[in-house]
């Protein structure tokens, strides 16, 4: 018997492994893309980027279908390393299908072939400064941006969100202030008060000599942390551990 | 009255047409017709529109958005097969981002249900803006992109204001400025329109471009198709 036969069985066993489904959640979000494996918690799915986990009591149903990364890879069979349209073609139509991953991927080959492609650096996140291709990063500070809390922005406009900070601390430390003065005020009324009520009664105590001084709360804390941008390109997570029965 | 004072009268009158400017129920009456008319708008019972969201180089997501009277809107966003969703029905807001992890549906913050009501005003703050409790003021005329527009600012019914800049010629939207705050810093947003094409007798973008003052960074939201007056379930707006 031919030794490369139970390889054959395999791949013949392949395509029911890797069903092309999507998964309709009760919240209303779905999913699309090949399922790994189900089990009575959890259903692992592989959208093209990687594997998540998705708690079987957030799905409403699962329907069986081809997914389009079926399509990408049946595709992606049929050209050769060399075909810069092909490859073009291919990346525009994964991008179309919002398979950014597969996208790149296409884009890559193109590189490949073809370094220099306008499209495919521009879909890689290069950028043209000066005649070079750079990363999106690199074309910044090549145009004088700087990274201030996970954005890139003008020299200008990051000074202008300190001193938007400084001005809203300086409000914050002087509205403390009013308070703590208020607030001293009133001790004062109070212990001029307690004096005049001590006057009244000093044949039966002795008056205090000293009041604690009221410093107030001072500057204040600042916030706790300062939050990077939103991501608008979503990220799927690492799978999540399965959860108890 | 004497004849020479009626016709000084007549003539003042006539004088902002003569010198060419318009008032600001001129400008907002053009503006609306420009975009097929406000009777036409207020028929509009639904909408529905796809695209793709491209935040830069390479970034880039399916989104689809559905507005249904009274101020219920669902928006969605896909990439790599993995769709979040985002939805209010005017009162309550509710999102699912399977694509962070969250599969159970999670409330909105209330500042995002205001800003989702804002979203699903299908027509635009313009039409009916006196009954609707807004403030329209025509602040003067401006050059965006070469292009001169009349300036108008509008101080929404719950307080938010925005300026918007109208092509002089065409009478479109072709420039909205708003401010935002939030993570710390006042954000002054600047989003661009253009790409206008007809659906149902009325005119849309078809390109929305988002930037913030002093960023390299733009969201552009590349319109594909739009749909007037689809059928669409009541429920999908609902937790």
């Amino acid at each position: 018997m031919h030794r490369g036969l139970p390889w054959a069985w395999l791949f013949l066993l392949l395509p029911a492994m890797l069903h092309a489904d999507d998964i309709y959640l009760k919240s209303g979000g779905k999913m699309s893309g090949r399922i790994l494996s189900q089990t009575e918690t959890l259903v692992e799915i592989d959208v093209g980027v990687g594997q998540i986990g998705v708690p079987l009591s957030s799905v409403a149903r699962i329907e069986k279908k081809r997914s389009p990364l079926d399509d990408y890879d049946d595709r992606v069979k049929a050209l050769r390393p060399d075909d810069l349209n092909g490859w073009l073609d291919l990346a525009r139509w994964a991008s179309s299908q919002g398979l950014s991953t597969q996208a790149r991927l296409a884009y890559q080959k193109v590189l490949a072939i073809d370094p220099s492609n306008a499209e495919a650096n521009t879909a890689m996140g290069k950028v043209l400064v000066d005649g070079r291709w750079m990363t999106e990063e690199e074309g910044y500070r090549a145009r004088g941006y700087v990274q201030f809390e996970g954005e890139w922005m003008t020299p200008s406009a990051q000074q202008a969100i300190l001193a938007e900070r400084a001005a809203a601390s300086d409000a914050e430390r002087a509205r403390m202030e009013a308070e703590g003065r208020a607030a001293e005020a009133e001790a004062r009324a109070r212990e001029a008060e307690a004096r005049a009520q001590e006057a009244a009664n000093a044949s039966i105590a002795l008056p205090y000599s000293t009041y604690p001084v009221y410093w107030g709360p001072g500057w204040g804390p600042g916030p706790p942390s300062w939050p990077t941008p939103p991501v608008v390109r979503p990220q799927p997570r690492p799978l999540p551990a399965p959860r108890p029965r | 009255m004497p004849r020479t004072r009626l016709i000084a009268v007549l003539l003042a009158g006539l004088l902002p047409q003569l010198a060419g400017a318009q008032t600001l129920d001129d400008i907002v009456a053009r503006h609306l017709a420009a975009r097929g008319g406000a009777e036409r708008w207020q028929a509009v019972r639904s909408l529905r529109m796809t695209g793709r969201a491209v935040a830069g180089p390479g970034r880039e997501v399916l989104v689809s958005r559905e507005i249904l009277r009274p101020a219920r809107i669902r928006t969605e966003f896909t990439s790599q097969g993995v769709t979040d969703v985002y939805a209010s029905d005017g009162e309550h807001g509710w999102y699912a981002s399977p694509s962070t992890g969250v599969f159970d549906v999670q409330r909105m913050s209330p500042e995002d249900v205001r800003q989702a009501a804002e979203q699903a005003d299908l027509e635009g703050p313009f039409v009916g803006w006196r009954s609707k409790g807004h403030r329209v003021e025509l602040i003067g005329k401006d050059t965006v992109d070469g292009r001169e527009a009349y300036q108008l600012r509008t101080t929404l019914a719950g307080g938010h204001v925005r300026v918007d800049f109208i092509d002089a010629q065409t009478f479109l939207i072709i420039r909205t400025d708003t401010t935002r705050r939030g993570r710390g810093q006042t954000l002054q947003l600047e989003t661009t329109f253009g790409d206008y094409r007809e659906s149902g007798g009325l005119l849309f973008p078809h390109s929305i471009v988002s930037t913030a003052k002093g960023r390299p960074q733009a969201l552009e939201i590349v319109v594909d198709t739009v749909e007037v007056n689809p059928a669409i379930d009541e429920t999908r707006f609902r937790q």
